[in-house]
């Protein structure tokens, strides 16, 4: 295809507020629920405050409303929800990068002109639905008559597939992956906000406790890696991958509020600025053409989005990542090119992308500890780019270095979509 | 209207002729990529010339996994964790790569990943009255 003209922003845009809801299991709450705790949060993050009125159109990421809560239709529900009725509400599907795409939405929206301040958020209830049901909704996001229906795999299945081949080619191995388990948990104890705010240290010992109490033997591990390899604590999933590599089913919320740069400074003196939005697509991964090793849609966004932003990929400080599944992380990390092909898995486990590292990944605890409510994921990921920019990302908060250049990474599916965001902090 | 001369390139006609324990495809007349399952429009060159074409179902595995928490569907039939059933992607010798069973037998062992590269077979299987496509050594 002839590109007729660089890709830009029309006029700068910015965020001037953000929040997530409390990640977890609470099958009471509905997405309404869910999204004004979100809301609520963002508008009080806003530093010189501001009026709800101000906010002209509401981009709402969902996946799945249909089939959790047997309801769609979801963005007039959450404007008038919010009081932001007759403001225009417009619903934004993809799968896994619903609100990454809803994000996107919105930040086009201002940049077009149309519009000076726009919300942008996204919510998924998911533990209220059958558990034995969550895998066949989540499989909606597949190439269904091939992927579910001839090849009965579900989204683990599909990722553990790509695992095989990851290892196949490159010869890394399950602990490889466990790393990253080990890592995000970590970093996900240190977030009062995440469904699991526990490191791996504190579940095993939880578990041995509970061992003991209930007069059972009290299991003895010596470190992570041996619990994460013992098939009774941590059973197989979907072989390779086992259940501490797969993100768990989660209700939640999020919520960013991003204005044009020419009136952000009506709302703070501390403007983090989106410097580029890319988004990708790709068929069902047995169309790819460079195998399953890695993700193309990833590879196309994250080059757009270091084109648009005019920085390389050694620029980025620190990243927030799509790690549905560990080894999704580690294809994450190779395509965005922070780590060459086949690297990203040996990385991990040298602990490059630890939180004291060179280039952090997932502080948050990403979706594996963080937790995953599908259609929030995205605007989730963005609110913690800019709480960490601004230096006001609490006890995780990145002290080691200068933050100037933070990015987002969000899938849809196996990669039939991805949207990647820089931000940067002007 | 679609008639055997003209088929309309699609899902329908790879689930027809999976009926009759055959695998149909498309090649781009312009291109000559293969593309299951049968598409009108080629994705490489954006061709339309596409004509339908049968393949062969030799081919090897390029990935694969063995599924411990199945789907509602295969639950229904007895797989689960204790029961888990081997599936994944072969790569056909014509080019295209499908999603599909494999049964591998037991006595292979080793790791799933040492059966990346592993020459493989279509076979079709009738599973309650349809026939189910699961791909065996070759
Ligand atoms: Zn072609």
């Amino acid at each position: 295809m002839t590109r007729r003209k660089k890709r830009g922003l029309g006029r700068g845009v910015a965020i001037v507020g953000g929040a997530m809801s409390h990640f977890g299991a609470y099958p009471d709450k509905t997405s309404r629920d869910l999204m004004t705790e979100a809301y609520l949060d963002a508008l009080a993050t806003i530093d010189k405050g501001m009026d709800p009125a101000d906010i002209e159109a509401i981009y709402v990421g969902n996946f799945l409303g249909e089939l959790f809560e047997g309801q769609g239709h979801l963005g007039h529900i959450i404007a008038d929800w919010l009081g932001l009725a007759p403001r225009p509400a417009t619903r934004v599907e993809g799968a896994c990068a619903s609100s990454g795409l809803a994000f996107r939405e919105a930040v086009l929206a201002v940049a077009s002109g149309m519009y000076d301040v726009v919300l942008a958020g996204g919510v998924e209830r998911m533990t209220n639905a059958p558990l034995e049901n969550v895998h066949d909704y989540l499989a909606a996001a597949a190439d269904v008559p091939f992927e579910l229906h001839q090849a009965a795999l579900t989204f683990p299945g599909l990722y553990a597939a790509m695992t095989t081949a990851y290892m196949a080619e490159y010869g890394a191995s399950g602990e490889h992956l466990m790393s990253v388990a080990v890592k995000n948990h970590e970093n996900g104890s240190l977030n009062p906000r995440a469904q699991f705010n526990v490191s791996l240290r504190d579940i095993m010992a939880q578990r041995a406790a509970g061992a003991e109490k209930k007069g059972r033997p009290v299991p003895q591990w010596r470190n992570e890696i041996d619990f994460l390899n013992d098939a009774a604590a941590n059973p197989v999933v979907a072989d390779p991958l086992r259940l501490f590599d797969c993100s768990p089913i989660t209700d939640g919320a999020s919520c960013v509020i991003v204005a044009a740069e020419e009136v952000a400074r009506e709302y703070t003196d501390d403007v983090v600025a989106v410097t580029a939005s890319a988004q990708a697509s790709a068929g069902p991964f047995t169309t790819w053409r460079d195998g399953i090793t890695g993700i193309p849609s990833a590879r196309v966004a994250g080059r757009d989005a270091y084109e648009m932003a005019g920085v390389a990929p050694e620029d980025i400080d620190f990243a927030e990542v799509h790690d549905c599944f560990t080894i999704a992380e580690v294809m994450a990390i190779e395509d965005l090119g922070f780590f060459e092909p086949g690297k990203g898995a040996y990385a991990s486990a040298e602990g490059r992308t630890a939180r004291d590292s060179d280039r952090p990944i997932n502080v948050s605890g990403g979706l594996k500890a963080k937790g995953h409510p599908v259609g929030a994921t995205g605007t989730a990921q963005i609110q913690e780019v800019w709480n960490q920019l601004r230096g006001r990302a609490g006890e995780r908060q990145i002290t080691h270095k200068d933050l100037r250049l933070g990015l987002t990474h969000n899938v849809g599916g196996t990669g039939g979509t991805c949207a990647v965001h820089v931000l940067e902090r002007i | 209207m679609a008639s055997s001369q003209n088929p309309v390139l699609g899902i329908a006609l790879y689930l027809d002729a999976l009926a009759e324990r055959r695998l149909a495809a498309s090649r781009c007349g312009s291109c000559g990529q293969v593309f299951l399952p049968p598409r009108p429009i080629c994705s490489t060159c954006r061709g339309r010339g596409m004509s339908a074409e049968e393949l062969s179902g030799r081919g090897r595995v390029a990935a694969v996994t063995s599924i411990a928490i199945p789907p509602s569907a295969m639950a229904a039939k007895g797989y689960g964790r204790r029961r888990p059933y081997v599936t994944g992607v072969v790569t056909l010798e014509e080019g295209p790569s499908l999603t599909a069973r494999i049964d591998l037998p037991e006595h292979l062992g080793g790791s799933l990943q040492d059966r990346v590269g592993m020459p493989v077979t279509a076979a079709f299987e009738d599973e309650e009255g349809s026939v189910t496509l699961i791909f065996r050594p070759a």
